[in-house]
């Protein structure tokens, strides 16, 4: 059996893949949920094979409650509408399926299960590419003691690099996400954000006076009174971002 | 800044080629013709021609920087006669100075002299006309680039608009909806795709400029609550609350949607709870009053992005009436997010319809 969750916040679009669900015997539908804290709840608990997912949802996105999970299940994407969304699919080969939602598209779908099933790297591929639109790259959504916490990007002080993870360092302390520095230099704005170093990105508006600690090497102070070491590259991106 | 045609790598090379022959064939010409010897060919024909190509080069800059009206191409053609005489002269005096001791030279100078003017004018004159022709042309096609890019603009914010205006998530989710009800409710379907219907056909029916009366406007916001409704049945709920004294007053067509569906999207779209939106129509001292009620999370709205997006509305009124202030929010204790949209109501509007 495939155990599969359908998360949408409509409760008619889940009718019709639990409809279209009930011809393929294979399939188990152990939880429907309407949004994506729910559906994070769900799939963490019960740890299923396959979940259908809405894009557009309350509270986070579908690829925001995506990136939250740990051991992500085979994923196919639902969604009426998101011009940005479908160019991701269309160059990363998930399937995800056009609402109205045909049922021999459907039938596709499922066939091509199996072979899903085993590989989760388009997924992950999917869930970069999005990252990337700026639509969503004004805000970060994380998880911290089975809580979500979703982080205007402006709230964010300083990040660093921290083995396979980067802390993101707010106000209300810090997040971890699984992710790389390269990343956040990429998605995060370039005028806000300057990478000083190989561990640290920070947001130039917490910076509050940079000083010359030896010859070459300089070290920067945030308002939240944390010195950061600046590279030598870092310290021209730096000025340059300052206009200096 | 249009290119200028010594700048074009193709217009160089056959300009410097045909200097070359030119400066050679009069060369020649000197030998031959009139049997002067090599060197004295060659240095009359250098300096005559060194002169004429510096004098065309610097009338074709010139140009560069200052084309001509219609009118005016006679004052070229009077800069190009200047030029003629001052390299002529130049050219004279340079080369009698270095044959001074050629007396067959001089006296054929002196007596070719008009001749080189002619000559020398002929190719200023030129040079400078077809100079004025290529800034002319290079002018038409800048301009026709403009003319075309500025339509690709135009044609850009239509389709944008358009988008916009057919919401295509709303549309797309909608139809999904309508789909899931043939099968669960076939009955419903029905009425579902005739309000879609009806809902679409009032959107495309829209106009900026035009004023609808409150009971024209409320029945097709009535239709996209409908429709919303569907799609969130368990947890929207709906309040409108008209004044009957309201019914026949007018407002502009294309202002209230936008803060219902802005009260959908953060009122609905960002919570799974059950929800109230609430409108109230009211008139007070001849001003047409619009509240519209929904509650937020605020949490949320902090991460929202763009806020409340009402920034166009406010633009768009204070277009109309010229006041700032008739568009206000405000938030209520329990996080009630309230829009209250005023309209003026002038008398001949309201007779017009």
């Amino acid at each position: 059996m495939i155990r599969t969750i359908l998360i949408d916040d409509e409760p008619l679009a889940r009718d019709i893949v639990k409809y279209y669900l009930s011809e393929h015997k294979e399939i188990e539908i152990i939880a429907e949920c309407c949004d994506g804290f729910e559906g994070l709840k769900a799939i963490t608990q019960h740890k299923p094979d396959l979940i259908f997912l809405d894009i557009q949802m309350p509270k986070i996105s579908g690829f925001e409650m995506l990136e939250l999970v740990e051991d992500k299940p085979a994923v196919i994407f639902t969604t009426a509408f998101d011009e940005f969304a479908i160019k991701a699919f269309e160059v990363n080969a998930v399937d995800y399926l056009l609402k109205p939602i045909d049922k021999s598209r459907f039938d596709l779908a499922m066939q091509k299960l199996p072979l899903r099933l085993n590989q989760k790297e388009s997924t992950d591929a999917v869930l970069d590419a999005v990252a990337m639109s700026s639509a969503q790259s004004n805000r970060v959504v994380v998880k911290k003691d089975g809580i979500i916490k979703i982080i205007p990007v402006a709230d964010i002080n300083y990040l660093e690099a921290d083995d396979d993870y980067v802390k993101l360092s707010t106000t209300e302390g810090a997040f971890y996400k699984n992710k790389t520095m390269a990343f956040f230099e990429q998605t995060l704005d370039a005028g806000q954000f300057i990478r000083i170093h190989r561990s640290y990105i920070i947001n130039l508006a917490q910076v509050t006076k940079i000083e010359l600690k030896e010859k070459d090497s300089y070290v920067v102070l945030l308002k939240s009174d944390i010195w950061l070491p600046v590279s030598k590259t870092g310290y021209a991106k730096l000025k340059t971002a300052l206009g200096l | 800044m249009t290119t200028r045609p010594l700048s074009v790598p193709q217009i160089q090379k056959i300009s410097i080629a045909f200097a070359i022959a030119w400066i050679i064939l009069c060369a020649a010409g000197l030998h031959y013709v009139v049997n002067f010897s090599w060197v004295i060919s060659f240095t009359d024909s250098v300096i005559t021609n060194f002169l004429l190509i510096v004098a065309c080069i610097s009338i074709s800059n010139m140009l560069g920087y200052y084309q001509p009206k219609n009118e005016r191409v006679l004052y070229v053609l009077i800069i190009s006669l200047a030029l003629t005489f001052v390299i002529i002269y130049l050219a004279k005096y340079s080369l009698l100075f270095i044959f001074t001791d050629f007396k067959n030279y001089q006296d054929f100078y002196n007596f070719s002299f008009p001749f080189r003017g002619l000559i020398s004018f002929m190719c200023l004159g030129w040079c400078a006309l077809a100079n004025i022709l290529w800034y002319r042309l290079e002018e038409q096609s800048e301009m026709q680039g403009r003319l075309l890019s500025t339509q690709n603009l135009a044609k850009e914010a239509e389709l944008n608009k358009l988008r916009h205006q057919l919401q295509p998530h709303f549309l797309f989710n909608s139809l999904n909806s309508v789909f899931a009800l043939t099968m669960v409710n076939p009955k419903e379907a029905g009425v579902m795709i005739t309000k879609l219907a009806s809902f679409l056909r009032g959107t495309l029916k829209r106009d900026d400029e035009l004023w609808v009366s409150v009971e024209e406007e409320m029945e097709y916001i009535q239709l996209y609550l409908d429709i919303e409704k569907v799609r969130f049945s368990h947890r929207l709920n709906i309040e409108v609350n008209i004044s009957e004294d309201t019914l026949n007053l007018c407002l502009p067509g294309t202002l209230l949607q936008p803060i219902v569906e802005n009260a959908i999207k953060f009122g609905l779209y960002n919570t799974s709870a059950g929800i109230t939106i609430k409108i109230d129509v009211t008139v007070e001292n001849d001003i047409l009053n619009l509240r519209v009620q929904n509650p937020f999370d605020p949490e949320m709205k902090a991460t929202g992005g763009t806020g409340f997006g009402l920034t166009a509305i406010k633009r768009r009124l204070y277009l109309l009436f010229a006041n700032q202030n008739l568009l206000q929010t405000e938030i209520e204790a329990n996080n009630l997010y309230i829009t209250t949209l005023k309209i003026p109501q002038k008398d001949d509007q309201n007779h017009t319809n």
